[in-house]
């Protein structure tokens, strides 16, 4: 990206879109009772107060009445269209790790035919985005995790810890090129999560072959433990990669969390918050629930001369609704150089 | 293949899921069990049977890559034991294994 002159005049970066995290799926709801909705009431209601406080784009899991994740299509398909009832305009992002199950006898030879993953494309009523990671990474969220980051939680239970930090994301090329290309048959747009350069990389790539045909969407999630730390140098690096044309929000973990969004923000880059990525105040004092974290960053934003969008600018910002025809037109919509030719026409240009 | 104690009751349910013929060795299947829907492997003739519930976020283990003993979470990676549940190593988490009985080429499991 370039930062020209006057780059940072709030009057020259767009309006800012906040994505909230509110439903903390690595958390039991006994970790933070007041703010882990658990009946599917609670999941509806958890958007609508986001919305209310400014986040334009929610990023949805789903738990069952126990207070486990879900693995079934049909509860998440209720969660996706109660949600667009009670906020129409909320962008409504699925979170893409998970592995559904059939819900009945004839359902089973279709689930074991296929990698289940891909009924994130089947999703009804669909949703805006879909994540997904790029390049099968380790995933181990505890590494930059300090003691008193998981104190008191169901974290710091070292049965539960080990598998936090022995997550790893399965996403090689064969699996990720099917996923996009069923997620763009359903005009499902993809949202990348990346934690590291060469993962952008990939995507780039993807474009430059014809096979992601999509606005680039991106989320650079410094989170150690297989990503990028969430340092000057990091950043920049991976900033620098990516063109003008992208929409970049930034994603990190504990205390991370505002610092690395407040630069974002001054940036005219985008934002994420809330419980997933974060679950306390700056001063450990006490926990903060993701509509309180929504607040904090309105307040920075306004402060800094910067607008929050509303969530019919956040769709447009988003360019939720543009699926390319090809490489060269997908290269030009997101700012990249175009792809060589051969020699004898070599120069390259930006086109957006 | 996860055994019914020897002094387990007569009073201990078991309920059929499938044929020992459909699942040949190296393979998985999925079935309901009295609503729950359980994943049966089948380790070099032995049948063994998981929640089909990752006990990390509950993702379907069933879809996951089997390597003849070890299921992996397509989710999130994490690895199980087909026969015992567990992780490799130590002190892990533990996808939860259901007693198995194979009579006259039926397959049948207790989820009580």
């Amino acid at each position: 990206m370039n930062f020209l002159d006057g780059s940072l005049y709030p009057e020259n970066q767009e309006k800012l879109v906040i994505t909230c995290a509110p439903y903390g799926p690595e958390w039991m709801p006994s970790d933070f009772p007041e703010d882990i909705p658990v009946t599917m009431e609670e999941q509806v209601q958890k958007a609508v107060d986001c919305y209310n406080a400014g986040a334009t784009v929610l990023h949805l899991h789903v738990r069952e009445l126990d207070g486990k994740g879900s693995k079934r299509l049909s509860k998440f398909n209720e969660l996706i269209g109660l949600v667009r009832q009670a906020v129409p305009d909320m962008v409504i992002q699925v979170g893409g790790s998970i592995s559904f199950a059939p819900e009945n006898d004839g359902d089973i030879a279709k689930w074991l035919s296929d990698d289940t993953r891909h009924l994130l494309a089947e999703l009804d009523p669909k949703p805006d985005q879909v994540t997904i990671a790029i390049n099968s990474n380790q995933f181990n969220i505890v590494e930059m995790m300090s003691d008193a980051d998981i104190a008191g939680t169901s974290l710091a239970d070292p049965v539960n810890y080990r598998a936090y930090r022995e997550m790893t994301i399965p996403a090689g090329p064969e699996w990720v090129e099917e996923h996009i290309r069923r997620l763009c048959a359903a005009r499902i747009q993809p949202l990348f999560q990346i934690g590291n350069r060469p993962s952008y990389e990939t995507v780039e790539r993807m474009m430059r072959r014809g096979v992601c045909n999509v606005p680039l969407n991106l989320t650079w999630i410094p989170i150690a433990g297989g990503a990028d730390s969430p340092n000057l140098y990091d950043m920049a690096n991976f900033v620098r990669a990516v063109p003008d044309g992208a929409v970049l929000t930034f994603e990190s973990l504990m205390l991370n969390v505002l610092p690395i969004n407040t630069i974002a923000i001054a940036l005219g880059l985008h934002v994420r918050c809330g419980i997933e990525d974060n679950i306390w105040t700056q001063d450990r004092k006490g926990k903060m629930t993701t509509v309180a974290q929504i607040e904090q960053l309105v307040r920075i934003s306004r402060e800094l001369g910067r607008e929050v969008a509303d969530g019919k600018e956040a769709r447009r910002i988003l360019r939720l609704d543009e699926f390319y025809k090809d490489a060269d037109e997908t290269l030009a919509k997101n700012g990249f150089a175009p792809n060589r030719k051969p020699a004898g026409n070599t120069t390259l240009r930006v086109a957006a | 293949m996860i055994s019914p104690p020897p002094n387990m009751s007569s009073a201990v349910h078991f309920v059929r899921v499938a044929a020992v013929a459909d699942i040949p060795p190296g393979s998985r299947r999925m079935a309901f069990a009295e609503g729950k829907l359980v994943v049966l492997f089948n380790v070099d003739g032995a049948i063994c049977a998981l929640d089909d519930a990752c006990p990390h976020r509950g993702s379907s283990l069933a879809a996951g890559k089997f390597d003849g003993t070890t299921v992996t979470c397509s989710a999130h990676g994490l690895r199980f034991d087909v026969r015992t549940g567990r992780m490799p190593g130590s002190g892990g988490l533990c996808a939860k294994p259901y007693p198995v009985q194979c009579i006259d080429g039926e397959v049948h499991v207790c989820i009580d």
